[in-house]
């Protein structure tokens, strides 16, 4: 189970398991937001490599605009992923 | 008839009664000269025994694990719709031990005939049992399969074949799955892994990396191994403090991931690329992994252990 959504406050809400399988899906959301955002990761169960691309990704097209793309709510096996793969160095993190 | 069973069990009625009940609707509705043979159980995966109505299907064949001995049960009772029954003798039941294997196979093995007349008979099933007795149940009715059509060399098929095999794990042992060579089967995988740490007990806290470890070398399999249609197997060990996980590509070039994970996690932003990430990020998270390639398989084999407390 995958999703993602805007809440009613504007922020990014991904829930569940971000896969390979589930990572065009999480594209196809993120291609479409503009501007600085919050992405609340209180629901993400698990991330793997694509998942972490797609939000390099965006991330990297929001910074280019003058933007940027904060993750919050991050739980301690995401704060991990992040962590070995020196993304904690590229976002700003808030853990959960 | 096998609607007619599931209806009656759901709106409750017992093993007997809904065997009575069949039997004489059967009676009624089929033509005097027509009967049906079938077997009809329930299996209780926490007791390990199966409790049944055979009517006139048999032998039912149970191999034991520990002696390699077979039993063969006749039928409990007369095939369905031949005569009205207000009563019936109780279910028989059987118990498997670890290992055992309890197989309801139709007469059209037993009596699949050769060239000569000869029947394939018990004793030459029992022995593909010995033989196979430890592959997957798939393997094994595989295994029966070629055994007959060999025996029957020229001679044509009679009978049609039914063969329906179960057989009680043994404890410790390995869960072992195939996956198509597709994305979309992460989910399966994740519900796999996710079925073995609870039956197997493994500390939960171990799942989310190892999740990650077979889906970076899945998708890895997937995408670069692209001259195969073949299954990509997936083997599932417990070990004393973890699990060791076995990934298996046949027939494919070799491409060994374990020297491809290099990534630099200290590069700026303008410099980062989505992709390559996966293998780096295995690497670091398993306590080893292993590459090993001949005669064109590609197997890759990490072990995650639980953190020393």
């Amino acid at each position: 189970m995958f999703e993602i959504e805007l809440s009613g406050a504007g922020e990014v809400i991904v829930r569940g398991r971000l896969d390979a399988a589930q990572a065009e899906k999480a594209e196809a959301f993120l291609d479409e937001i503009e501007g600085a955002f919050v992405v609340d990761l209180s629901g993400l169960e698990y991330i793997s490599s694509a998942g972490l691309g797609v939000l390099l990704k965006t991330h990297i097209r929001l910074v280019s605009a003058g933007n940027v793309l904060k993750l919050v709510q991050v739980n301690s096996h995401i704060n991990d992923i992040l962590k070995y793969s020196g993304f904690d160095k590229l976002f700003d993190i808030e853990a959960g | 008839m096998q609607a007619m069973f599931r209806v009656a069990l759901r709106v409750g009625a017992s093993l007997d009664e809904a065997y009575i009940h069949v039997n004489n609707q059967l009676v009624e509705d089929l033509p005097d000269n027509k009967f049906l043979t079938a077997f009809v159980g329930f299996l209780n995966k926490h007791t390990h025994t199966i409790r049944y109505h055979s009517g006139g299907q048999g032998p039912i064949l149970h191999f034991h694990a520990d002696d390699q001995s077979c039993d063969w049960h006749l039928p409990t009772s007369f095939p369905l719709g031949v005569m009205e029954m207000e009563t019936i003798d109780p279910p028989h039941e059987i118990k498997l031990a670890q290992g055992d294997i309890f197989a309801v196979i139709s007469d059209g093995v037993y009596e699949y005939q050769n060239e000569q007349g000869e029947l394939f008979g018990e004793e030459r099933v029992a022995q593909i049992f010995r033989d196979f007795k430890g592959t997957s149940m798939k393997q094994l009715q595989d295994r029966l399969l070629q055994a007959i059509f060999k025996f029957g060399g020229e001679a044509s098929q009679l009978d049609d074949i039914t063969i329906v095999l179960t057989r009680r794990k043994v404890d410790g042992e390995a869960t072992i799955f195939m996956c198509n060579r597709d994305i979309g089967e992460l989910e399966r995988i994740a519900n796999v892994t996710r079925a073995f740490f609870a039956e197997k007990d493994i500390d939960t806290g171990l799942r989310n990396v190892v999740d990650l470890a077979i889906e970076e070398l899945f998708v890895n399999m997937v995408k670069y191994n692209t001259g195969t249609h073949a299954k990509i197997e997936i083997k599932l060990e417990p070990q004393q403090d973890g699990i060791k996980v076995t990934l298996t590509d046949f027939d494919v070039e070799r491409f060994d991931p374990t020297v491809h994970g290099k990534v630099d996690v200290n590069a700026p932003l303008e410099d980062r690329v989505p992709g390559g990430l996966g293998v780096f990020l295995t690497l670091k998270l398993v306590d080893s992994i292993e590459y090993d390639y001949h005669d064109r398989v590609s197997k890759i084999t990490f072990i995650k252990r639980e953190e020393a407390k």
